[in-house]
């Protein structure tokens, strides 16, 4: 039987370590050039860039040349990328949902079940995000691969499904007018 | 029609700009710092007076915008190794001493404004990012001369 004392130290342990990773996520992004412009940031980040940033063999370049501190400033420095990577996509799907909840008020026509599919994916895409957010605070970009190239596509699908749906809303809104 | 019209002289002087031009030059960084010094650092407009008197003036600098793009993108998404191999060509092209070079793109930080309007943040984030660790990197090597890259592509 554990004691009482030693379960409350542990989950306050727990919570204090979660809480230093969140906040290690929220910190603002330095030598991010051209974070902040709206038209920058609809431009999707390329595969390619996604690979690089999560990918082994940068490291296992820095790893063969055995120099410490220099693993080190890699590390934080990918890090540093791989995070802004989450936000963005973040954010990027964020705007997206806003954007298409803006129009789905607007609409007379809206299909309830393709609205909830896109909700379940935009809800499991945010968890997907602080997951990924947390895992590569605890162990590095490096080894969350396969998550972020869960995100990766499921942010690709979200946000096709969006722009399809958009397109679907806004051919039935002209017909009304023109059948009206 | 005119969207035809528009579009194909700027992939004529792309290819005409790709093949000319950006192909004699080593290695992609090197065309990365050459297209980003074809850009007007007030206006962001790019200008090439061979390509402009073949094309025009528009055309000319939609293709050189274009090229960076693609240049910046390639490069962007090189593994580290090949970047650091990439920045010793670029240095010993320089015919200037390699510690003054690392020094001066230590401080000055020149390969900030190699990076294009328009690109994804991500991508410039990762480029920067990788640049820092490539000078980092660079002086810890030991010397020896560098493997030029294939010029099976320009972009690269």
């Amino acid at each position: 039987m554990i004691p009482a004392t030693v379960s409350i130290l542990a989950a306050a342990l727990l919570l204090l370590i979660v809480f230093r990773v969140w906040k290690s996520t929220c910190l603002p992004e330095a030598g991010l050039p051209y974070g902040s412009d709206d038209a920058e940031e609809s431009v999707s980040c390329p595969k390619e860039i996604v690979s690089a940033i999560f990918g082994s063999d940068d490291w296992e370049y820095i790893s063969k040349l055995n120099l410490p501190e220099l693993q080190a400033v890699f590390l934080r420095e990918r890090k540093s990328v791989a995070r802004a990577w989450v936000r963005a996509t973040a954010g990027s799907i964020h705007r997206i949902m806003r954007e298409h909840a803006q129009i789905a008020r607007c609409s007379s026509d809206l299909e309830i079940s393709d609205e909830l599919g896109l909700y379940v994916r935009y809800l499991s895409l945010q968890a997907a995000c602080a997951a990924l957010q947390l895992s590569i605070g605890l162990v590095g970009p490096v080894r969350v691969r396969y998550l972020s190239e869960y995100v990766y596509v499921l942010s690709t699908r979200l946000s096709y499904a969006h722009w399809v749906m958009k397109d679907a809303m806004e051919s039935r809104e002209l017909q009304g007018i023109w059948q009206g | 029609m005119k969207t035809i019209l528009t579009v194909v002289p700027v992939q004529e002087a792309y290819a005409d700009f790709l093949h000319r031009t950006l192909a004699k030059l080593s290695c992609g960084l090197a065309r990365l710092i050459y297209l980003a010094s074809m850009r007007d650092y007030n206006t962001g407009k790019y200008r090439h007076d061979g390509l402009a008197a073949r094309f025009s003036a528009e055309t000319a600098g939609e293709a050189l915008k274009l090229a960076h793009q693609d240049v910046f993108r390639a490069v962007a998404a090189l593994p580290l190794d090949e970047l650091v191999s990439q920045m010793q060509i670029y240095f010993e092209s320089s015919h200037e001493a390699q510690a003054d070079l690392l020094r001066a793109w230590r401080r000055l930080e020149p390969y900030r404004i190699a990076i294009p309007l328009g690109v994804n943040a991500t991508a410039a984030a990762l480029f920067i990012s990788n640049v820092k660790l490539a000078l980092a990197i660079l002086p810890r090597l030991p010397q020896q001369v560098p493997s030029r890259p294939s010029a099976a592509s320009p972009l690269r």
